[in-house]
């Protein structure tokens, strides 16, 4: 297992983590502007929603850096230890968030580890999707489609732009939560075309 | 590389078209800073779709370097010249971020119903923004790998160009080469600013050839941040301090202008209302000179921070003779003494010209309250005027020298309510 833990970077995944974390107290309520096409302006969409891509990032990253074709015959149960794997960054991204909640120094953190969570899923669904090179374009398209389209002129957001809820949306979490158990289904039930 | 092959591989061909579209739709929602078919205002505003075209092209740019990484094709021999297999990588990805960028500028001309030239120096810094941002991304897609390089080229030059716009000082902002702030009718694109950007693309062009260069070493990734961060600290000490557009005094020179006296100049894109505004000037300026009140040599639309004190300072924005009254009234007024920006003594001047103007507006015969129904105040103007107006023109004469006194220098303060 050291071995398939070095394999899956698990150093790197488990520093990427922490710099979410590292991060979000760095820049604060930082918003960057972003085209808001249906508005018709530019949104401000808060860093903090950004940041958790570089987890989802990762994850695909770990994921994709064994050798498909000496896995496709180990005795060890791959797919469920990756899956496991991904889910496990992705809480532990979620739980450095809740400690700087629980802390009161980031009123966003709880919102970018439940991003965290959302666009782990989606990569986890994007390795089926598109292929595991072009799995986390599935999260980084995603966000950047609700910031350009999930707001309206009189309504502050549409039901499925969950990135940009605040932190006490319960659909919010209840969609970001959906999709990594959906990912994770996605992940378990591969065919071994997607590693 | 054959076009069937392109559409079938590329990315960036399947995505370019929605990536055209989104441009267009940014293009069309950022406020300008003029609504006159000022050809160097319409090209910034639809330039400032870079900060999403640049980033997206640089995603494209690390997909098809991925490709090569995958293959491990740029450390091995080859036929082809480097360059030759780069440059067909690209070519797609410069056709779509190009394409979107010019599908912005037409989009944006042709809603303003302009029919005219792009301003090229906004189009070339744009040009050289998206190509180095492709060829970055496309450097980064060779040496990481597609799963990383990807998203990481987007994010990060996404982070670059639009991270400048959310904090302060606004100037940040400018070696970016998305500038939504330029230009008013009265002002020009400022060098500094497109020196700076440029620099920046430099700085990209240069970290993207460190990357690209073979043998490669790990180093060879601080050496082009290194390389990337020294452009950007260059292109922000370039235009470090400047006001909040990266702007200047537009050119004088190409000012049209009715002989007078007082001669009329406005800018070519309101060339259609010289007309009028010469008329309007030719009928209100004898009746001004008649109840005293000092009239400038000329009238002129420049920017006001650079026009001598024999130039009042008007804009033209309609064919409305009222509004030209109105416009003609606020140049008549001596223009803010420094002094009024600083506290040290307290400045009256700009009470007064709201009083001042609504006298002059009706001295000209336009009615009183075309003025001072948009201020708070109307009333307590409209009856000022009203009693002003009662008053001997010699009376008359003495209220409006106090007032204009008032506006040229500080501590002094003007008799608002005629005497008696």
């Amino acid at each position: 297992m050291t071995l398939w833990l070095r394999v899956r970077r698990a150093r790197t995944c488990v520093a990427v983590a922490l710099a979410l974390a590292a991060s979000l107290l760095l820049t604060g309520d930082l918003a960057l502007p972003i085209p808001s096409l249906r508005v018709g302006s530019t949104l401000a969409l808060p860093f903090a929603f950004l940041l958790p891509l570089a987890v989802a990032t990762v994850v695909a990253y770990a994921l994709g850096a064994g050798d498909p074709r000496a896995e496709a015959v180990a005795c060890r149960p791959m797919r469920l230890l990756d899956t496991a794997y991904a889910l496990a960054v992705a809480a532990l991204a979620l739980g450095a968030c809740g400690l700087l909640w629980a802390a009161d120094v980031s009123d966003t953190a709880p919102a970018a580890g439940r991003n965290a969570l959302g666009y782990v899923g989606l990569t986890l669904l994007g390795r089926r999707l598109v292929g595991p090179h072009a799995a986390p374009i599935l999260p980084v398209g995603f966000v950047l489609l609700t910031a350009m389209f999930g707001v309206r002129p009189g309504v502050e957001r549409d039901w499925w732009a969950w990135p940009l809820a605040g932190a006490s949306d319960p659909v919010a979490w209840l969609f970001a939560g959906a999709f990594l158990l959906l990912g994770a289904a996605a992940a378990l039930a591969g065919t071994g075309a997607d590693r | 590389m054959a076009v069937q092959t392109i559409l079938r591989i590329s990315p960036a061909a399947w995505l370019g078209p929605i990536l055209a579209l989104v441009a267009m739709g940014y293009a069309r929602i950022i406020y300008p800073a003029t609504y006159d078919p000022y050809p160097l205002a319409l090209t910034s505003v639809a330039g400032w779709t870079v900060s999403v075209i640049g980033p997206t092209v640089a995603a494209f740019g690390a997909w098809e370097g991925g490709r090569l990484h995958r293959a491990g094709w740029w450390g091995l021999p080859h036929a082809r010249p480097a360059v030759v297999v780069a440059g067909a990588s690209l070519a797609p990805v410069l056709v779509a971020g190009l394409g979107a960028l010019g599908a912005a500028i037409a989009i944006r001309f042709a809603d303003a119903g302009v029919l005219a030239w792009p301003d090229l120096r906004v189009v070339g810094v744009e040009t050289c923004v998206v190509t180095a941002q492709a060829l970055l991304g496309f450097a980064i897609g060779l040496r990481l790998r597609p799963v990383v390089a990807v998203p990481a080229a987007f994010l990060l030059m996404f982070t670059w160009m639009a991270l400048p716009a959310a904090i302060l000082p606004v100037w940040l902002d400018f070696p970016t080469g998305a500038w939504a702030g330029c230009c008013a009718i009265d002002s020009d694109l400022a060098p500094r600013a497109v020196v700076s950007a440029i620099t920046v693309v430099v700085g990209f062009l240069v970290a993207a050839l460190v990357l690209l260069r073979q043998p490669f070493a790990r180093i060879q990734f601080g050496l082009a941040s290194l390389a990337a961060a020294l452009g950007i600290a260059t292109g922000l000490w370039l235009v470090r301090g400047m006001d909040s557009n990266p702007t200047v005094p537009r050119d004088p020179s190409v000012l049209v202008c009715a002989p007078g006296p007082p001669e009329v100049c406005v800018w070519p894109e309101h060339r259609s209302r010289l007309a009028t505004a010469a008329r309007v000037v030719a009928k209100v300026a004898p009746t001004w000179l008649a109840a005293g009140v000092p009239l400038p040599a000329r009238f002129s639309e420049e920017w006001s921070e650079v026009l001598p004190s024999s130039t009042g300072r008007v804009t033209i924005r309609s064919d409305n003779e009222e509004e030209i009254v109105l416009s003609l009234a606020r140049g008549v007024l001596p223009p803010v003494p420094p002094c009024a920006l600083r506290s040290e003594v307290p400045y009256f001047g700009f009470e007064a010209r709201d009083y001042v103007i609504a006298w002059l507006v009706d001295v000209a015969g336009v009615p009183p309250d075309r003025y001072a129904s948009t201020h708070v105040n109307g009333d307590k103007i409209l009856g000022t005027v009203a009693a002003v107006r009662a008053l001997p023109p010699d009376e008359q004469r003495a209220w409006l020298a106090g007032n204009l006194a008032a506006m040229r220098a500080c501590g002094v303060a003007p008799p608002l309510e005629p005497a008696g």
